[in-house]
């Protein structure tokens, strides 16, 4: 463990469920080229940690995060999938149902922020329609390697509607309010105190999570 | 006028008598009918015909639990009765009591009117809200009590009837004085069809018909006549069924009789000998299938019996009524109703309400529901009109309840007149039920009991069952609260079992009842925060998810579920739920993660087949595993694990199923199985450059485990994979050379078997170079069992182009039998098989082998000769193998060799010749045979042969070895001297004390003992067995007197021994005096002299020898008594014959001892003299001397010798005539 950052986050998330607030909850998936920093971000988020070599995720890694929102609270369901190629194919039933996900590509390699634009093509295509996308340089703390300009990503984040920060999971710059950012822009479900009685009983859980976010 | 009379075609029903109706079915017919029902009740017949009305609100039952660990879920239903006042009535009632009198009756019309007849003859019509439509008083007091009322089937008319016999109908209209009886009151009354025709039941058990007519003038007027009369059994009750049927309830049994065809008799229900307890009859019509039954209970006292009845099958030959159920109930009952479906209820004479679930559920009672019932006695024993009854009326009058107990039209409320008041009965509502937790906060009974209706396993209304969804949710909700709710559970051991009790209900009614949202948004959320509620639920979800009913659950349940067994080490489980675990829910890298780290591979697998469909990864990473250990001597438990997985794994995968169960879809069939077997045969490993050894995956597979792989194999033989391409053959081509070079002997046996399955199984033409060269392997391996040798054999038998010789060369050196025999068999080459066989122990199956060779191979005769030469020359060989078999041989196949055996010993003393000989001898002796050839000379010099041969032996106990075979074989060994001499030239004295005994030299039998016994004194042991056999000698010879002396010779020898005082010693003396006095007391005395000088008894104390000294006693004793009650017997078997002679001796005339004459011996016609010595000779016979022959024998002369001997051979005795001494009486008196 490299070192503990703020995590306002975290301590935002602790009255979950309780007085006026919601609790919203959504599915967040974090796409990209295999070692750019996407396990590293989540436990970044999520812990506050960060560890130097972090081991290569299989398949698909699930972590939750609670943050506070002025009138909701927001929870995040995060599913950081695997890079490599080999995984690929596991990309689609993570973002399937997905209300935001994170592309994330290392500003030191010109060929992650390629695929970043496919991973983002691809979400396009396939995702959900109303999916909040993020798109996030990661490793800004190894700027003077920069091979991804900050204007170029930018220009192609605004060309396609997609929040854009430049993070670093070492030095915790912008993680927190990236998702921050994603989870402002989430739509937050009806107000307090309207019924949530009328649930068919035999309609199955995915579904139903599928109409509201907030309970 | 004429008049006109209203026709009522429809409801003449009685025109014909009940006798005429009879003709279809007759009484006795009917009941002999009812006689042959099954008295075994099929129960399981209407319950397999009836599902949909199976269960219902009756009787209290739960819901299926099918989680084992979980302890509440199940729940008691309340009774199904609800008794309730019907207060505006019985306020109503209360307030005119004091006019109008006490109710008697009720009857209710369809349209919710409610009549109450009163014991004042009033009638109150009480509409559908309670409120009194119309009062209805009697014409006069004398028209007495009203008995009972009832709506016509129309509703319109009313219909009183009154204990005094009166009948009021169709209001007021009709007014009849008697409609029963004259003199009886009535007790019933029962329209049949409108309101026209009604039955009416008299108190004299008489049923009449009343038909309502109307004159053209407008004038009423009614026809009445008797249709059934009390004097044939009084009826007691009448109930009228569906299909014009009508139950006439008799003392003794049930009539059905029908209103449709002339009233005929359809059936007859014997009753119970209840008397004092009132006939019941309720019913209900029922669907099944598509056809609607009638069914119907019948009741007497403790007794229910019910009824399927088939109305189609009346008149014809098949049971129109067959018993369902037949049931005791606790206590007499006295009123009956069928209230729904799945419930009957009955009120017992204590009031007690009692509940029955028709179809399968026990008798029950309604624990708190009661009631005072009003009785009918004053009617039924006919009290208004003076008694009158029958003594069976007046026996159960006290018990009747009909008229204040019934049934409502509807059949699904009772009436229930109780005193002061009208109550109804009626099923309890599921609402009422759902209440009754509720108000008990029951709400895990309440939920369960929802979920049992959303799951249909209750029968409910469609309303209810509508409702039962929401109200589940707010149950489950109100369950959550309390489960939260643990303020009243101090410690932790009860909080964990308050957690137990709603975690366990909540998650069972939210996944079998599918309510996933709540279980995980609600339940869930709030149990996570409560770590001991978390362990709980942890807990058991384990075995939810075994059962596959957790569906789509939350990533962060299933995460922190992982999280939990893996801090609780429970991997076993882990792995076991992880392949029930939808692949999208679970955290991938913390599984492959966890699973790597414990060697959980079977979460490997199905991470990675389910998720990445890669089925040859896992495989590769087991192989590399598996591999790292397969060629160790030793394996741990978890190695053995591992492999196993791996074999199971490939298997699935060769054929084409998932792993651990289920199947492929139809792309992963086509390709799953062929890269796997790309893997498995990979000539060089992953990716083709992990190893520079060939086939490294087969080579590890074959040491593992060769005799399993194969199996895969073999079991995936037949796939499309394998047939395709030459797959097959060449794998095995692979594997030939691979067992070939592995020179692992379990693996070339188990290839060869696999060759000879598959070929077999015409899966593969045998690669006979491949088999060469895996058997040439094999033998050429040290150590082959019995398996490995069968492997060749039967690779032998389906390769035919194998090089025999070469095999056979290589199984001589070292020998293998069952290669060899195969071979030399199927080459007929048996003597060259003898040959090679290695004569020695180990090698029995050749004992075995020549049996067969004999029996079933069919030899030539040159053969047979050749063959039987070759077994002759090799017996004493084959007696080395196994002695007993060898000779069993001897005597089942070459009995011409016992002579040979016998001049091999004699001649060439061959040692084992004998010894066949000897075992020949003693399987004759355990088959309890008496020789051993058909030859009896032959069998004595095979005896002697055998005698000699163990004489001559060195075995210790050879003389009782000797003894042994005599005792047996005693006609052989005493033939001739041979055995004596040859017993005592080698000391044998037992034999020679046998065989002297048996030349019948007992003296000289008992002297050699003797003398040996006095020889061995020194060793006890040996004298102890002489003495033995000595008694046994004397006991054999115990009639000769002779023994008596070889006993005492004994006993005076060894009393003289003074060092002999051993305890055996001591016991054997006693069991020689014993005998000795058994034989008699002529040597008691000396005998005692003897042990008086024996120091062992004359220096113990009397107690220590008060047995022997006493047996001495008795003995003598014994033989004066004997002597004694001899003479005495003697004396009084004589004394009668002796008093016969002296009787016969003062006879002055003795009997004729002969019929005939003594000389011509002709029967006495003539005249004759009778002579003192009872001889009778006829006059002309005697001559002149007058005397009888006996008194004159040398005056026969008139006979001849032959006769006159003859004549006195066969006279009787001459009578002794005492010749009377005379005396002279005068002889001393002085000279008169």
């Amino acid at each position: 463990m490299a070192n503990r950052g703020g995590n306002s986050a975290s301590r935002a998330g602790g009255s979950a469920g309780t007085g006026s607030n919601r609790t919203c909850q959504f599915k967040l998936v974090l796409l990209g080229e295999s070692a750019v920093g996407k396990s590293s971000l989540v436990l970044r988020f999520v812990k506050g940690q960060f560890h130097e070599y972090q081991e290569s995720t299989i398949g698909a890694a699930f972590l939750t995060q609670t943050v506070c929102l002025d009138d909701a609270t927001v929870k995040f369901e995060i599913w950081d999938t695997a890079g490599q190629e080999r995984y690929h194919s596991l990309a689609p039933m993570y973002y399937r149902g997905a209300q935001a996900a994170i592309v994330v590509y290392d500003i030191t390699n010109q060929d992650s922020f390629q695929k970043a634009k496919n991973w983002v093509k691809e979400l396009q295509r396939q995702a959900s329609p109303n999916i909040v996308m993020a798109l996030a340089g990661n490793k800004a703390d190894m700027a003077n390697k920069r091979t991804v300009e900050y204007e170029e990503a930018q220009a192609y984040a605004e060309d396609n509607a997609l929040l854009f920060m430049e993070t670093s999971a070492k030095t915790s710059m912008n993680v927190n309010d990236i998702f921050m950012a994603i989870a402002k822009k989430l739509p937050i479900g009806p107000p307090p105190g309207q019924p949530q009685d009328t649930v068919d009983v035999n309609q199955p859980a995915q579904q139903q999570k599928s109409g509201t976010c907030c309970k | 006028m004429t008049e006109s009379v209203t026709s009522f075609d429809d409801d003449e029903w009685t025109n014909g008598s009940l006798d005429e109706g009879l003709n279809n079915i007759s009484l006795d017919d009917a009941i002999d009918e009812v006689g042959q029902l099954d008295d075994t009740p099929f129960e399981d017949s209407l319950l397999d015909e009836q599902s949909q009305s199976v269960g219902g609100h009756a009787a209290p039952s739960s819901s299926v639990v099918a989680i084992s660990n979980v302890n509440h879920l199940t729940y008691q239903l309340d009774s199904a009765i609800v008794i309730t006042k019907n207060e505006s009535i019985s306020y109503q009632l209360e307030r005119v009591r004091h006019v109008v009198g006490e109710a008697v009756s009720t009857a209710e019309a369809s349209t919710g009117q409610v009549a109450v007849a009163t014991s004042r003859g009033f009638v109150l019509v009480f509409n559908r809200e309670g409120r009194l439509d119309r009062q209805i008083s009697p014409e006069s007091a004398q028209i007495g009590s009203a008995s009972c009322v009832e709506f016509s089937l129309n509703n319109k008319n009313l219909a009183i009837g009154y204990s005094k016999g009166a009948l009021k109908a169709s209001t007021v209209y009709y007014l009849i004085d008697n409609a029963g009886q004259i003199g009886k009151g009535l007790l019933q009354i029962v329209y049949l069809s409108g309101a026209q025709a009604l039955l009416t039941l008299d108190s004299g058990g008489s049923v009449y018909e009343i038909q309502l007519k109307r004159k053209i003038t407008g004038a009423r007027t009614y026809a009445m006549r008797c249709v059934f009369s009390g004097c044939n059994g009084e009826v007691l009750q009448m109930r009228l069924l569906p299909n014009g049927i009508l139950a006439l309830l008799t003392v003794t049994k049930v009539l059905f009789v029908s209103t449709r065809y002339g009233g005929s008799v359809l059936l007859v229900v014997p009753l119970g000998m209840f008397l004092e307890c009132p006939p019941l009859l309720c019913y209900r019509e029922r669907m099944i299938g598509k056809q609607k039954y009638l069914f119907v209970c019948i009741c007497r006292g403790e007794r229910i019996s019910m009824f399927r009845v088939d109305s189609r099958k009346f008149g014809t030959r098949q049971k129109a009524a067959q018993l369902i159920r037949s049931l005791s109930m606790p206590s007499p009952l006295c009123s009956l109703a069928w209230l729904s479906d799945s419930l009957i209820t009955g009120f017992d004479l204590q009031g007690c309400c009692w509940q029955l679930n028709p179809d399968k559920g026990p008798v029950q009672r309604a624990s708190d529901v009661s009631a005072q019932l009003v009785f009918c006695s004053s009617e039924y024993k006919g009290l208004a009109t003076g008694g009158g009854v029958s003594e069976a009326m007046q026996l159960l009058a006290e018990n009747v309840a009909y008229e204040t107990v019934k049934t409502g039209w509807d059949s699904k409320t009772v009436w229930l007149i109780q005193e002061g008041h009208i109550d109804m009965v009626r099923k309890r509502t599921q609402h009422e039920q759902l209440d009754l937790f509720v108000q008990r906060k029951d709400y895990i009974s309440a939920c369960l009991y929802l979920l049992d209706v959303v799951k249909n396993k209750i029968p409910s209304e469609e309303h209810f069952k509508h409702q039962a969804k929401p109200l589940l949710l707010d149950f489950v909700r109100q369950i959550l609260g309390q489960c939260m709710d643990s303020t009243d559970n101090n410690n932790s051991t009860q909080k964990v079992t308050h957690y137990k009790k709603y975690i366990g209900a909540l998650m069972h009614i939210c996944l079998i009842g599918k309510l996933y949202h709540i279980f995980y948004n609600e339940v869930w959320s709030k149990l996570e925060g409560e770590p001991l509620a978390r362990t709980v639920f942890f807990e058991l979800l384990d075995e939810y998810i075994l059962d596959d009913l957790v569906t789509s659950p939350p990533p962060q349940l299933i995460s922190e579920y992982i999280t939990y067994l893996v801090s609780e080490g429970q991997l076993s489980q882990l792995q076991a739920a992880v392949v029930h675990l939808p692949i999208e829910c679970l955290d991938l890298h913390q599984i492959m993660s966890t699973c790597r780290q414990n060697g959980l591979y079977d979460g490997i697998i199905y991470v990675m087949n389910k998720a990445l469909l890669d089925y040859i990864s896992p495989l590769e990473e087991l192989l590399e595993v598996v591999g790292s250990f397969a060629s160790n001597d030793v394996l741990s438990d978890s190695q053995v694990e591992q492999g196993n997985r791996l074999l199971l794994y490939l298997h699935c995968c060769l054929a084409g199923r998932a792993y651990p169960f289920g199947a492929l879809s139809k792309e992963l069939i086509a390709s799953v199985p062929l890269e796997t077997y790309r893997c498995m045969t990979s000539l060089h490993g992953k990716n083709g450059s992990s190893t520079s050894i060939k086939y490294p995956y087969l080579r590890v597979l074959l040491h593992f485990d060769a005799q399993q792989f194969f199996h895969v194999i073999f079991t995936c033989s037949d796939t499309e994979l394998l047939q395709a391409d030459f797959r097959l053959q060449q794998l095995l081509e692979i594997l030939g050379n691979l067992v070939c070079e592995l020179r692992h002997p379990s693996a070339l046996m188990h290839f060869l078997l696999l060759i000879s399955q598959l070929t077999d199984a015409g899966h593969i033409t045998p690669p006979v170079d491949m088999v060469q060269d895996a058997i040439t392997s094999l033998l050429s391996v040290g150590c082959l069992d019995e398996t490995g040798e069968m492997a060749v054999v039967n690779a032998m038998r389906r390769v035919h182009q194998l090089n025999r010789q070469h095999i056979l060369k290589q199984a001589t050196n070292p020998f293998r039998p069952r290669i060899c025999s195969y071979i030399y068999l199927s080459e007929r080459k048996y003597v060259d098989l003898l040959n090679c066989y290695p004569m020695k122990p180990g090698h029995e199956e050749i004992l075995e082998l020549i049996r067969d060779i004999l029996q079933s191979r069919n030899l030539t005769e040159s053969e047979q000769q050749q063959f039987s030469s070759a077994v002759k020359g090799l017996l004493p060989s084959l007696a080395n193998i196994d002695m007993n078999r060898t000779a069993q041989l001897v005597l089942d196949y070459f009995q011409d060799s016992l002579r040979d055996l016998k001049d091999r010993y004699f001649n060439q003393h061959e040692e084992n010749s004998y010894k066949i000989l000897r075992a020949a001898f003693e399987i004759r002796m355990e088959r309890r045979e008496m020789n051993l050839s058909t030859n009896e000379e032959l069998d004595e010099q095979l005896f002697c042969a055998v005698f000699d041969g163990i004489a001559r032996g060195k075995e210790i106990d050879k003389d009782d070895i000797l003894l042994g075979l005599l005792l047996y074989w005693l006609p052989l060994g005493s033939s001739s001297d041979f055995c004596l001499n040859v017993a005592s030239e080698f000391n044998c004295p037992l034999s020679s004390c046998r065989l002297l005994e048996a030349r019948g030299q007992l003296e000289r039998a008992f002297q050699l003992l003797f003398q040996e016994m006095e020889k061995n004194k020194q060793d006890e042991q040996r004298m102890l067995s002489l003495m033995d056999e000595i008694l046994h000698l004397c006991c054999r010879h115990s009639s000769s007197p002779i023994s008596k002396q070889w006993l005492m010779k004994v006993f005076k020898c060894l009393t003289s021994k003074e060092n002999l005082q051993s305890q055996d010693m001591d016991s054997r003396l006693q069991n020689l005096c014993i005998r000795i006095l058994n034989n008699g007391a002529e040597h008691a005395s000396d005998l005692f002299d003897c042990l008086l000088q024996y120091p062992s008894f004359s220096q113990s104390a009397y107690k220590e020898k008060a047995p022997l000294i006493n047996e001495l006693l008795s003995a003598c004793t014994f033989e004066i008594k004997v002597f004694t009650e001899l003479r005495k017997s003697m004396e009084l078997e004589s004394r009668p014959d002796i008093q016969k002679l002296n009787n016969q001796s003062g006879r002055r005339t003795r009997l004729i001892s002969t019929p005939n004459c003594l000389v011509c011996n002709n029967p006495l016609t003539k005249s004759a003299y009778a002579f003192r010595c009872g001889h009778v000779i006829h006059m002309e016979c005697i001559g002149s001397s007058r005397q009888c022959l006996c008194s004159s024998p040398t005056s026969s002369s008139a006979f001849s010798t032959r006769d006159s001997l003859l004549i006195r051979h066969s006279l009787p005795a001459p009578r002794l005539h005492k010749r009377v001494e005379k005396r002279d009486i005068f002889k001393h008196w002085p000279d008169a």
